[in-house]
């Protein structure tokens, strides 16, 4: 075998290896890590947006208002 | 014995053990100084053992002069506030912001005529300009995220700053930095990373501070009377953990020798590339967005009086901003060796960040709803508000440009530089300008000196902005079109030099855009010190100071 053949193959096997690392990566950021950040950021929505939490953000706005010492 | 016996006055383990500590980085940085490779190096090392010889000192003439009591949490029922490291902060950031849009007018004006380089190496506009974006982004910028994230966590949560020593250990610490940061631009030393330029020894000592920021911050709100942590702290935690996360991403370099300021990098060509573009990108959204986002959500309320327009939204800007900012950053790398789809990723969540931006604009500005008047007699609140309005037009810019179409024409030209700009002098200097108007009465309990200065600086900037804006999409567009314009036999039309002899007008109009910031800049200096040397009001009188000034 020449020195040739032996680099040749090393970079193929390598670069096949690289790109199939790569390309579950991608694969799997594009489908569930899409759906697993969609879902917090629902999560995230429906805590916000719960009915019986508007009374108390209501008064969470006025933290910065209610301080009664030396402004 | 008959008098009473006092307390014994015993120094703290942290007092001890930070005094041992700079001891020994004292010693340890002098033998780097003395081994260096190169005289700027060794400067720098002298510098940090000067430093921390310094701290060695501060440190044992406080305990000196303490009283052997541990300072008191409340006051008479009331929270007691730490204010010096405010204070100081406060001051750190006029006189920075002075320093950067001075050397940003000198960098204008050697566009506009290069003779201003006098030939010398030090001031030549590679060197200049990194001195320039750090000086009014992390000097100015930062000290004011300081001032402002440490009024905000105590004041919100009621309870006084954690720590004795750490608080001041992250505002000199951080200043620290800015002095090796910034002589290290002129004397050559960079990683010539844009915005990332400091080398590996001052990011070293960044990461320190900074971890130190986090747990006084962290450690505050643990002790705080408050149940709910109000949501400006969300943006300044966000600010401070993304901030720590990028310096570390971007920075993975190994230093040759430790008696060197070069390093190497860990990785290069495009994965570099979109490594420092997703740093760069994040320290626009979270260093000059959610931390100054943070400061709007509590002076806009705090100076009208009222509460955020809608609490449910400020919540839903602040996830839905962080969800999108982190991925917008390959914007900054259209038709490059990036792959294709991480372009366009790029694009479209930075398209979808105009909704949450938004959001956030509508929330500042309908604050005001039902006292639209404060905008006419308080210019104060007028620059907070107009900062907001800043912000919206900015957040429209960038997704506009950020597609891909826009991107080809836009790029590498001079609108960048305006819409930048637009954000960094109409976004983040009017707020922080809104902001500090307002603090630095409340923690040295003087009145404003005078709200009739406030307006004069309040217009002359934004004049000063407009000329810079509207200059830069001049030249950008002009230059956009020059560049791609070809003669009917294929060949390119214009020559390099040709469009920057096109641009000279419109660098002339943007120097004295900046100049008319800068003089605005020292109006307030100007303002701020008569405000300080005024006598101190009395705690009564206090009412009076949120209150609105006089129709």
């Amino acid at each position: 075998m020449t020195t040739k053949q032996i680099s040749g193959d090393l970079m193929n096997n390598d670069v096949t290896h690289l790109v199939s690392t790569y390309e579950s990566w991608r694969a799997f950021s594009a489908s569930w890590g899409l759906i697993f950040f969609g879902l917090i950021f629902l999560c995230v929505i429906a805590y916000v947006f719960w009915p019986s939490r508007q009374k108390g953000f209501e008064a969470d706005a006025l933290i910065p208002l209610r301080e009664d010492d030396d402004a | 014995m008959a008098r009473t016996e006092q307390v014994l006055k015993k120094m703290t383990v942290s007092e001890m053990s930070l005094s041992a500590i700079f001891i020994a980085l004292a010693f340890a940085t002098t033998f780097i100084a003395i081994k260096a490779y190169t005289p700027v190096f060794a400067f720098h090392a002298a510098l940090f053992s000067l430093g921390s010889l310094t701290a060695v000192f501060a440190i044992v003439t406080h305990y000196r002069s303490r009283s052997s009591e541990p300072t008191p949490q409340m006051i008479n029922g009331r929270p007691n506030y730490n204010y010096g490291p405010i204070k100081f902060t406060a001051i750190a950031a006029l006189f920075w912001g002075i320093a950067g849009f001075l050397v940003g007018l000198y960098l204008a004006l050697e566009l506009a005529y290069p003779q201003f380089n006098l030939d010398l190496p030090w001031i030549n506009f590679g060197r200049l300009r990194p001195l320039h974006t750090s000086a009014v982004i992390f000097a100015f910028g930062g000290n004011v995220l300081l001032a402002c994230s440490f009024y905000i966590m105590q004041r919100t949560s009621r309870a006084r700053m954690a720590g004795v020593i750490a608080p001041w250990f992250v505002v000199l610490g951080y200043n620290f930095f800015i002095l090796i940061a910034g002589t290290g631009y002129l004397l050559g030393v960079t990683r010539g990373h844009e915005y990332a330029e400091p080398e590996w020894y001052a990011i070293l000592w960044l990461v320190i501070v900074w971890v130190t920021y986090l747990l006084v911050y962290l450690f505050t709100l643990a002790k705080r009377a408050e149940p709910h942590i109000y949501v400006a702290n969300w943006f300044f935690l966000a600010f401070i953990v993304t901030v720590a996360v990028l310096v570390l991403g971007n920075n993975t370099e190994i230093p040759i020798s430790v008696f060197s300021s070069q390093s190497v990098i860990v990785w290069a060509g495009v994965q570099d590339a979109m490594i420092q573009w997703w740093y760069a990108h994040n320290a626009v959204g979270f260093f000059l967005t959610a931390g100054f986002l943070g400061i709007m959500y509590y002076f806009i309320p705090k100076r009208t009086g009222r509460p955020i327009y809608s609490y449910r939204l400020s919540i839903v800007h602040f996830w839905s901003l962080i969800f999108l900012y982190i991925w917008a950053g390959p914007h900054h790398l259209h038709y490059t060796a990036l792959p294709d789809w991480a372009q366009t990723l790029g694009m479209i969540f930075s398209v979808v960040l105009w909704m949450p931006s938004w959001g956030g604009m509508i929330n500042g500005v309908m604050t005001l709803s039902g006292a639209w008047d404060k905008l006419r007699t308080d210019p104060v609140l007028r620059m907070l508000v107009v900062s907001v309005a800043f912000y919206g037009m900015s957040t429209f810019e960038g997704p506009l440009m950020s597609v891909k179409a826009v991107n080809s024409l836009s790029h590498y030209t001079d609108w960048g530089i305006g819409h930048v700009h637009s954000g960094s002098l109409g976004w983040v200097g009017f707020v922080s300008f809104g902001a500090l108007y307002c603090l630095i009465p409340w923690v040295w309990r003087r009145q404003l000196y005078s709200l009739k200065l406030v307006n004069w600086h309040f217009w002359i900037s934004t004049i000063g902005i407009v000329f810079y804006i509207s200059a830069m999409w001049v030249a950008g567009i002009m230059q956009g079109l020059m560049w791609r314009a070809y003669t009917p036999q294929g060949f390119l039309e214009y020559s390099f030099v040709e469009t920057t002899e096109a641009l000279h007008p419109e660098y002339i109009i943007r120097a004295a855009g900046g100049g008319l910031f800068l003089i605005g800049a020292l109006i307030m200096a100007y303002n701020i010190y008569r405000t300080i040397a005024s006598p101190m009001i009395d705690l009564a009188d206090d009412v009076a100071l949120s209150a609105s000034p006089a129709e």
